[in-house]
């Protein structure tokens, strides 16, 4: 059974919690006390991921850091569907937005961990970071939305909606609304209807 | 803050949903019950100041996300989980603005006073937040700030234009047209807030 090291009010931690919901996937999952204890820098988590970063996944004797990677495994093994990871043209866009929810769209964690746990750091510089990346997701939606379409890539959800839907919704911790971005307000909904959908801390799960 | 003013395209608040809005500084709010109207509010329950844009819509009642205080079209609260037997006193109400649909648009007025403007049905475009401030964004359109509308002839048809102050240094345009190519449209829009953000830069 998949083993997910988790902290719960991780963002990157519930995009794994998300698809293992989505999927219906049975796991356990261990509590590391990222805060205050930071026991992801002590040595028997640096063994699993050297980075010492959530979340982890161990899968039959696979261990895996990255939540991007893990999105990847998970819906590679275990979505029959093969919608969630679609191995088709959608594959590249897919991708694509994946490298962004990892990437440019990490500035609202780094802006939260400023805002919520006290890190060092330059709020505004990340939220200004955060902000370009938003509109650019929302200018993406908007498009989307005007070609009748819900979805990140093609007619379905895929990992892509997964891996960009948390810091997207907790981006109010970060001290940055979504009053400029309509077709985000719009997409997220999108996101909480779907069925095994569940909420965290900040991301309520009814709508 | 004027008399009527756009904040958002119908379209992009359909029903059941709940949009946050800033407007001048103002913490806005717009939801629509499941009848189809719109109602613009203040962003914040009399209970405990949350926010309520994040609650839910049930309905035609608009529920707080914090402890479920529930308010009706009217903006009275209807009922406190909490207190299931209440009858809950009229004195506790949301702050409602007047609402209005429109254009294409929702409009909210502080104190409808007068009339809302009347215009002709439009096929909405898109809604496009500018980091710029009003004056500049409508001079850039051949306009002003007094006219809460204003006309944007272009390759993809003639486009009208809502807009609303955010802030002093922030604009938000709610574009719809008639007969417009709406991709083209769109991108014309995007370009005119390139144009604008980069002047405001240099």
């Amino acid at each position: 059974m998949p083993k997910l090291y988790d902290y719960v009010l991780s963002g990157s931690c519930y995009k794994v919690r998300l698809l293992l919901g989505m999927l219906g996937i049975a796991h356990e999952t261990q509590a590391v006390d990222f805060f205050p204890g930071r026991e992801h820098k002590r040595p028997e988590f640096l063994a699993l991921n050297p980075l010492g970063q959530l979340p982890v996944l161990e899968d039959d004797g696979l261990v895996l850091r990255d939540a991007q990677a893990i999105l990847c495994h998970l819906a590679n093994k275990h979505d029959t569907s093969g919608n969630w990871l679609p191995r088709d043209d959608r594959f590249g866009p897919v991708m694509l937005w994946l490298s962004f929810a990892g990437g440019e769209l990490m500035a609202i964690s780094g802006a939260r961990m400023i805002a919520m746990l006290n890190y060092p750091g330059d709020l505004v510089a990340l939220q200004a970071k955060a902000r370009t990346a938003l509109r650019l997701l929302d200018d993406h939606l908007a498009d989307r939305a005007q070609a009748g379409g819900l979805w990140l890539v093609g007619p379905t959800p895929t990992i892509a909606d997964i891996a960009t839907f948390p810091y997207v919704a907790l981006s109010h911790d970060a001290g940055i609304g979504h009053e400029d971005y309509p077709a985000i307000n719009l997409w997220q909904r999108q996101v909480r209807k779907l069925p095994g959908f569940v909420g965290m801390p900040g991301v309520p799960d009814y709508f | 803050m004027a008399d009527w003013i756009p904040i958002a395209l119908g379209r992009d608040v359909p029903d059941g949903v709940t949009r946050a809005v800033i407007v001048d500084g103002r913490e806005v709010m717009i939801w629509r019950g499941e009848d189809g109207v719109a109602h613009v509010w203040e962003d914040r329950c009399p209970h405990r100041g949350m926010r309520l844009s994040l609650g839910f819509v049930r309905s035609n009642a608009l529920n707080c996300l914090y402890h479920g205080w529930q308010y009706g079209a009217g903006a009275n609260c209807l009922r406190i989980p909490a207190h299931p037997d209440l009858t809950v006193p009229p004195t506790i109400r949301a702050n409602a603005y007047a609402a209005a649909e429109t254009g294409g648009m929702v409009w909210m007025s502080a104190d409808g006073a007068s009339p809302a403007p009347l215009l002709p049905e439009a096929t909405p475009v898109i809604s496009l937040a500018i980091e710029a401030a009003p004056e500049r964004v409508l001079a850039a359109l051949g306009s002003s700030t007094a006219h809460p509308i204003a006309a944007l002839p272009g390759a993809a048809g003639l486009l009208q234009l809502g807009w609303h102050r955010v802030h002093a240094a922030k604009t938000m345009l709610h574009a719809t047209g008639t007969g417009a190519d709406i991709a083209a449209a769109t991108a014309q829009l995007r370009a005119l807030r390139q144009n604008l953000e980069q002047g405001a830069a240099a």
